[in-house]
């Protein structure tokens, strides 16, 4: 029976192994023909029936683009700067509030009612204040960005650390662990896959915060560039932003499984 | 012999949602060094409580249990256990989760790996040692969890439902297992209890068979169990054993109706 269990054991990992292999799936080819399907659509629409005035057609698009150049890529790469740094900030910022606030609860107590407090402001609704106090810099629009992940990040580790299971915190104290040793060794890597879906979260707000925040008020950034063509009624120019910022947060997130299933990869997946 | 594990008067009491529950009533047992002890009584009755008392994880509302003559505050890696879910860390490999104790045991990175080594051979997962537990099956799981509790050379080992959850042949070859590494690297034997409700269980592991009552738990009657060691599979369909399992039963059946 153990030469049996072996060899299943075996089995699936070459099964996972031939997987990756692969260079696309049957379902990717699928999901790339609806993409498709969507731009040659996308083509016949605002050919015939759509104004470009309100939707522009892809040449005109990707014409943007290549009027832009030099100014997209230094927007692009201030509104990247704001959403990586202020969401490092808050995550990090958030996650050992957690932890701390779990370890003790003297620090909990204090903690609490400032969380519980910052929690249900919409942290957009706070731009104006940033605005007035820091300006229209990189300096308020980081703080708000982390504010953002850091609510997300102290929530969700809280609850993922009340959520982990006794029995191992349990075998680990017969064994000789210490409390620190326990955190380290169990409680960070048992609450990792809950933080992964966090991070996820969070990746998404930060975004939305700082386009946000640079439509009140910047002198850079995507958010900036769609604000100033919207005055001036450059549809294309507000799709090319609203594009980028689909593509990059859908890479970014992407980033950030690809880690997540790396540092979960013991942990039992439902396919 | 004298009492290794000497437990004195202990009561535990629970405030639970439908006002207090007590567990335990002044139980009394001592359990001689190297005994195999199997605990068996109705469910609910407090057995699992009783040993997470003594492997300090639970805190006793009365009375005390002394192991080797000291009180029992805290856990303790001379006194390990075995749970009878799934306690294997699901994010360490094999080897990692077999060698959890020693970290802590202040010996050198190498003779950690050797034991780990010695262990993974020992319960038969050579060739795991960097599997992670989801490519386990259960009774994989149980052995890594058992050469685990094994790794600190505890002197105590206590073990809650361990095979429970196993099929009945998986468990009777853990139980074969369990037998022979019962014995600590100096060859003595391992003060062992056993919290069973699988009466056969108990009769084939146990030196003696403590009877519980029902809730609140108290020892009812410690009876011996006479077969030689090594056992043989076999002696499960003797009559002598078959009489003691109706024994005991008996004991089980009378009190909860009593009850």
């Amino acid at each position: 029976m153990k030469q049996n269990e072996r060899a299943k054991s075996v089995d699936a990992v070459s099964d996972e192994a031939t997987k990756k292999r692969r260079w696309i799936t049957g379902e990717g080819a699928v999901s790339v023909i609806t993409v498709l399907i969507l731009v040659a659509l996308w083509t016949a629409l605002t050919d015939s029936y759509i104004d470009d005035l309100y939707f522009p057609s892809p040449m005109d698009t990707i014409q943007v683009v290549g009027r832009m150049e030099g100014v997209l890529v230094d927007y692009f790469l201030a509104t990247m700067y704001r959403v990586v740094v202020g969401m490092l900030i808050g995550a990090v910022l958030g996650v050992v509030c957690g932890v701390a606030m779990s370890w003790n609860k003297w620090i909990n107590s204090v903690l609490d009612p400032l969380i519980e407090g910052l929690r249900p402001i919409p942290a957009v609704a706070l731009i104006p204040f940033f605005i007035l106090w820091f300006g229209i810099g990189d300096t308020g629009k980081l703080i708000l960005t982390a504010i953002g992940g850091f609510t997300v990040m102290v929530v969700t580790t809280l609850e993922a650390i009340k959520h982990v299971s006794p029995i191992y915190i349990m075998a680990a104290r017969t064994l000789g662990a210490s409390r620190l040793d326990i955190y380290r060794t169990i409680i960070l890597p048992a609450i990792t896959p809950t933080l992964i879906g966090g991070v996820r979260v969070t990746v998404a707000l930060s975004f939305a915060l700082v386009i946000a925040s640079e439509f009140m008020g910047a002198q850079s950034g995507l958010g900036y560039m769609i604000m100033l063509a919207r005055r001036t009624l450059q549809t294309d120019a507000i799709l090319v932003g609203v594009i980028i910022i689909g593509i990059t947060s859908w890479i970014v997130d992407r980033f950030v499984r690809i880690i997540g299933n790396y540092l979960t990869r013991w942990a039992p997946r439902s396919e | 012999m004298s009492a290794y594990i000497s437990i004195a008067d202990v009561t535990k009491s629970f405030a639970g949602t439908a006002g207090r529950i007590d567990a335990l009533q002044n139980v009394n047992l001592d359990v001689p060094a190297g005994e195999f002890l199997c605990l068996v009584g109705p469910s609910g009755c407090g057995k699992s409580t009783l040993v997470f008392i003594i492997a300090g994880l639970v805190k006793a509302s009365g009375g005390e249990v002394r192991v080797g003559g000291k009180p029992v505050v805290e856990p303790d890696p001379d006194r390990t256990m075995v749970f009878q879910g799934d306690a294997v860390f699901p994010w360490m490999t094999v080897a990692q989760n077999i060698g959890y104790g020693l970290r802590y045991g202040g010996i050198s990175k190498t003779e950690q790996a050797e034991t780990v080594k010695q262990l993974i051979d020992l319960v038969g997962l050579t060739g795991f040692a960097d599997a992670f537990p989801k490519e386990l099956s259960g009774g994989m799981k149980k052995r890594v969890d058992l050469a685990r509790a094994y790794a600190t050379n505890p002197t105590v080992l206590l073990m809650d439902e361990p095979f429970g959850a196993l099929d009945a042949i998986t468990k009777e070859k853990m139980q074969v297992d369990l037998m022979r590494l019962s014995v600590t690297d100096t060859g003595q034997r391992r003060t062992i209890i056993f919290v069973t409700h699988d009466l056969e269980e108990a009769i084939f592991l146990a030196d003696r068979v403590a009877v519980m009552t029902p809730r609140p738990g108290a020892i009812q009657v410690v009876l011996d169990v006479p077969f030689p060691r090594p056992r043989e599979a076999s002696i499960r369909l003797s009559t002598e054993f078959q009489a003691l399992r109706g024994q005991i039963r008996e004991l089980l059946v009378t009190e909860e109706e009593e009850n």
